[in-house]
């Protein structure tokens, strides 16, 4: 049952909350509090995470939304983003889980992304991993110089020491080319979803980079556009698509308290 | 009730009268059936507990987990503790950053201490409960043992009490048969008491007849005879020579 029935409830004009049973409890009226210990460990260790430490004591949700990933039915993504709609960087905890039980959760990362919309019918191509090349390609690589548009000079100095750059290898790396997932995502901006939107996800991708021998920095790529905005469709030409890279640390639940 | 004195109610039952309703309600007590309703009741015990022993292994092996995560956790904070020491010396974090690593370090040591001994009172009580179903599971396969043998000797008994049935039955008969033998069948013996009480009225009526009967004179009587001899066309006894009596004799014959 998909419990972010927004379209549907805006238009019978029910007023059901649609955040309840979600994720650690999760919902618009909880207090996230994150250990600092697991993010700081990661940056320590080069991790591109940008987040402000001292935030993280007391996050409250903005909105939330769910994930349907093609050909992907028995697990579902969850969203919870504490940043303000519409900041071209994003905060959010992204959470997976069986579809039919939210409480058996397969993995939590803690999420930092950063926004851009594509330049030119290039970059277009590329995103959509058009002709196998592009996103799904075996790696994906950030240059010193790509790193300063997401992070100050200093913090990428400090995080990339004499390196020139950092790679991300996407799974099952000895495959040249391996076509990104594709899904919708539906986001809610109250408890009722009576304001939300609709966004397809054209391209979502995974790479992981290892920081240690058991430490892992994830990176995912997407490629996504919203379609309607509070039931109202957004017309093809005014629809803008957007390129994100998601900075992400595996969490445990026990780094994690929701009040 | 032991299967002894039960036999003994049995056999009880079929000398005393009483003993019809004992046998009635040993037809209505279905041993199978009662002891299906105790095994029931063991089994779903059994159910019970092997549930919560299920919600307390789940319970282990999520405290156990935590305590791999938060080690393995643990393990890396002091690793990068290690850098950060050299970073606050350079001067490229805050101390008050250190500080609040530090913290988190010490808290994660004092929850992991927590962890593993909350994950020890897990194992505790999923033991417990391992414990209690393997007890629980030995009482069924035993209950199964005593009431199969119980009802083995129950159906044992219930065969005897047949075979005791059929046993008198035969007996009965055999005497029946054996009493037929002898000269006083019923049917015989009715008969003869039928013929007997014939007898008697026929001769009561005989004697009714002669009694009611008109008496003769010695005179008739005596004429009743010579006409009697006349219609024979034979002289008086008491006239005739024995010869003529001899030829009256021989021509009666030839006639």
């Amino acid at each position: 049952m998909n419990i972010f029935s927004y379209f549907s409830k805006l238009f019978a004009s029910e007023s059901t909350a649609q955040d309840a049973h979600l994720p650690l409890k999760i919902n618009f009226n909880s207090t996230v509090t994150f250990e600092i210990n697991p993010i700081l460990s990661a940056m320590t260790h080069g991790a591109m995470i940008d987040v402000l430490l001292d935030n993280l004591k007391v996050l409250s949700v903005k909105s939330i939304s769910s994930i349907k990933i093609e050909g992907m039915d028995n697990k579902k993504i969850y969203r919870f983003y504490f940043n303000k709609e519409g900041d071209r960087k994003r905060l959010f905890l992204q959470v997976m889980s069986d579809s039919n039980n939210v409480d058996n959760i397969d993995e939590i990362l803690f999420c930092s992304s950063v926004t851009e919309p594509p330049v030119g019918e290039e970059d277009i191509l590329f995103f959509l991993g058009d002709n196998e090349s592009g996103l799904g390609e075996a790696s994906y690589s950030f240059s010193r110089e790509d790193l300063y548009t997401f992070l100050s000079r200093a913090e990428v100095d400090k995080r990339l020491g004499d390196a020139d750059g950092v790679e991300y290898t996407r799974v099952e790396p000895e495959q040249d080319f391996m076509p990104a997932f594709s899904g919708e995502e539906t986001v809610i901006f109250d408890a009722y979803g009576t304001t939300g939107e609709s966004r397809r996800v054209m391209n979502l991708m995974p790479h992981s980079r290892a920081l240690t021998d058991t430490l892992f920095e994830e990176l995912l790529v997407a490629f996504w556009v919203t379609t309607s905005k509070n039931g109202n469709e957004i017309t093809i030409e005014d629809q803008l698509p957007l390129a994100e890279y998601i900075f992400a640390i595996k969490l445990e639940r026990i780094n994690i308290k929701v009040i | 009730m032991g299967t002894f004195s039960l036999l003994g109610r049995l056999f009880g039952a079929q000398v005393d009268q009483a003993g019809e309703s004992l046998v009635g309600a040993l037809v209505a007590f279905d041993p199978e059936t009662a002891t299906q309703v105790d095994r029931d009741a063991l089994a779903e015990k059994i159910q019970d507990v092997a549930r919560k022993f299920a919600a307390a292994k789940q319970d282990y092996d999520k405290e156990q987990n935590d305590v791999v995560v938060q080690q393995k956790q643990l393990d890396e904070y002091l690793a990068t503790l290690d850098i950060m020491v050299g970073q606050l010396e350079r001067q490229e974090i805050s101390q008050a950053a250190f500080d609040d690593f530090f913290a988190g370090i010490e808290e994660s040591q004092a929850q992991l201490a927590q962890e593993v001994e909350e994950a020890a009172e897990a194992k505790a009580v999923k033991d417990e409960l391992d414990d209690i179903l393997k007890i629980l599971t030995q009482q069924l396969n035993d209950f199964d043992k005593v009431t199969s043998k119980a009802l083995r000797d129950v159906k044992l008994a219930e065969s005897q009490v047949e075979k005791e049935k059929l046993k008198a039955e035969r007996q009965a008969e055999l005497s029946n048969l054996k009493s037929g033998l002898g000269a006083d069948s019923t049917a015989v013996k009715k008969l003869q008491e039928i013929a007997k009480k014939a007898k008697i009225d026929a001769e009561a009526a005989k004697t009714v007849r002669e009694i009611t009967a008109k008496p003769q004179t010695q005179a008739e009587k005596m004429e009743a005879m010579m006409a009697q001899a006349k219609q024979a066309g034979a002289p008086a006894v008491s006239t005739m020579s024995a010869a003529e009596r001899v030829a009256a004799l021989k021509a009666k014959v030839k006639a």
